[in-house]
This record gives C-alpha cells, structure tokens and sequence, in this order.
C-alpha cells in the first residue's frame, strides 16, 4: 500500500495556492455558506478542505 | 509524517483497504511548525457491514508543537460520521477545539437529528445563557447539533479508537477480534501519553500519588516548583 504524503509549503506557496483556489471556486462566502449546510460535493469539498488546511497552517 | 501513518494505520483496523491519510505542512521563520492531517478521498472512507458500504468516515487534524515546544499538540481535531449514499450531512461527529470559547466543551460530539423531543426542549431553554439567547432570538428551527456533549476536556477526550470501536460494536462494520485488539492497543498508548499530558497539568497529582505508592519524589534543591495548569483543568 501506497504511502502517507506531506506536502511542505512556504507561507508564499501556501497564500499562492489559497488564492488559486479562491480564483476556481468563485465566492468564498457562497462557498462556506454551502459547506456549513453539507451541500458540496466531492470536488468542492476537497477545495474546501485545502482552504481550511492553510488558513490553519497560515495561522500558525 | 509518524503521525499520519500512525491515524491511517489505525482507520485500517476497521478500512483496511482506506488510502493512506494526507499531510500539509508548513514551516515559519519564527520556528513554529504546523500540519495538518487527513482522510483520502474527501467524501470519507468507506465503511462497509457484511462487506457492503453503510458508512463514510471523515478524519481530520490540525497540529502544531505545544507550549514547551517538544510535544506535539492537536489543535483541533474532527471525527465525522456520513450514511452512505444519503446527505453529506454527519450523523454525528466527534470535534475537539484546544482553543474552545469557554461555554463551549473543547471536546465533544454532535448528533445529527430532528427529533421532536429535543425540539420541544430546545425550544423552551429561555434566555439566560448566549446559546439560549442565541436560539430564543433565531429565525431558524433549533437543531440537534445546537447541542455540545462534553466528553472529557483537553485531556480525557475519546481517541479516534473509541469511535471505531463504537462504529463496530453499534453499526456492525466489519472487523476481526484482532482488529478489535489493536484498536485496544492503539486505546492505551494514546490514554498513556495523555497520563503524561495530565501529570505536567498537575505536577503535585503525580507527586502526591507517586508517594502514596512508596516512591520516593523530591526536587532537587534550588529547582523551581513547577505550576499546575489550572486553566486546562478547569476548561470545559
């Protein structure tokens, strides 16, 4: 079996990709909103998953 | 990385075909390190019973070194639970928040429902508390998930162990009695690093205990007597 990846990002990779994705799901508001109600679906929650990954790593 | 391999091998006590957990990491200049870690595919790994999915299981991370800088903490964590093939809403989940607002248990789990009882009370809980408040002033129906079970605090929260394990004894999902004994194992390493997590909270626990069973304790003369961490103790 396959194993565990990390990918290890600078605060620049990680605030570029945030954008990146920002830009491919259009309103992040609409998106969070919709993402409270459960409403995703599998491509759009692995966006917001990311999302969620580096606002974290961002705060750190 | 230890620590991603050590949640994936775990789920695979109850998936064993689940697909290793993801990890992003991240280094500052100041030195501080944070990662986070999680399932594979997004919508949750499958669940089965008798060999057919009933489930979806969402398991996610956030981590970073705590205070003292050697060990790593959890900053927040979630455990979620999905019907598989129905809504993408959880029937349940499992969250931990270590830095949870303090009327909120930073361990706790929420149930998924619209049961006419929990209705009935929920909405008659008047306006002495916030969530009160909130929910009397709301335009919304109060729901189930309004409601924060407390399961433990910072230090006595379940482990991810208890929930599988819960999934195989309440839902049936597949798994051998050895599965069930490394969930077991998997239990008592995470209660025994979390045994040492509490001893720092409560040096003076650890040191009356540890006489009361015959050791001998004594700082060394001139060391600082270490403080308790009240506020972990008293956190909801």
């Amino acid at each position: 079996m396959s194993a565990v990846s990390v990918e290890r990002l600078t605060v620049d990779e990680a605030r570029a990709r945030r954008l990146e994705i920002i830009a491919i799901v259009g309103e992040e508001d609409a998106l969070r909103r919709r993402a409270a109600q459960y409403l995703l679906d599998a491509g759009e929650q692995a966006l917001f998953d990311e999302l969620e990954d580096l606002d974290y790593l961002l705060s750190v | 990385m230890a620590f991603a391999e050590s949640i994936t091998d775990t789920v695979r006590a109850i998936a064993p075909a689940c697909a290793p957990f993801r990890s992003r990491a991240i280094s500052k200049d100041d030195g501080h390190e944070g990662f986070t870690v999680r399932q594979h595919p997004s919508e949750g790994i499958p669940l089965t019973v008798a060999g057919q999915p009933l489930l979806r299981l969402a398991v996610s991370y956030k981590c970073t070194t705590d205070g003292p800088g050697h060990y790593l903490a959890v900053e927040e964590s979630a455990i979620k639970v999905v019907a598989d093939g129905q809504s993408n809403e959880p029937l349940f989940r499992y969250e931990y928040d270590r830095n949870a607002v303090d009327d909120m248990p930073a361990a706790h789990f929420q149930v998924h429902a619209h049961r006419d009882a929990f209705f009935h009370v929920m909405s008659r809980t008047g306006e002495a508390t916030r969530r009160g408040k909130r929910r009397a002033r709301s335009d919304t129906m109060a729901r189930l998930d309004d409601l924060h079970f407390p399961v433990g605090g910072h230090r006595f929260r379940p482990c991810l162990e208890d929930v599988l394990e819960m999934l195989v004894t309440e839902f049936g999902i597949d798994s051998t009695p050895q599965d069930r004994q490394r969930l077991r194992q998997g239990r008592e390493e995470w209660r025994r690093k979390q045994a040492r997590a509490v001893i720092r909270d409560a040096p003076e626990e650890a040191v009356a205990i540890l006489r009361s069973l015959g050791y001998s304790v004594d700082l060394p003369e001139g060391t600082p007597q270490p403080e308790s961490n009240a506020r972990r103790l008293r956190d909801f």
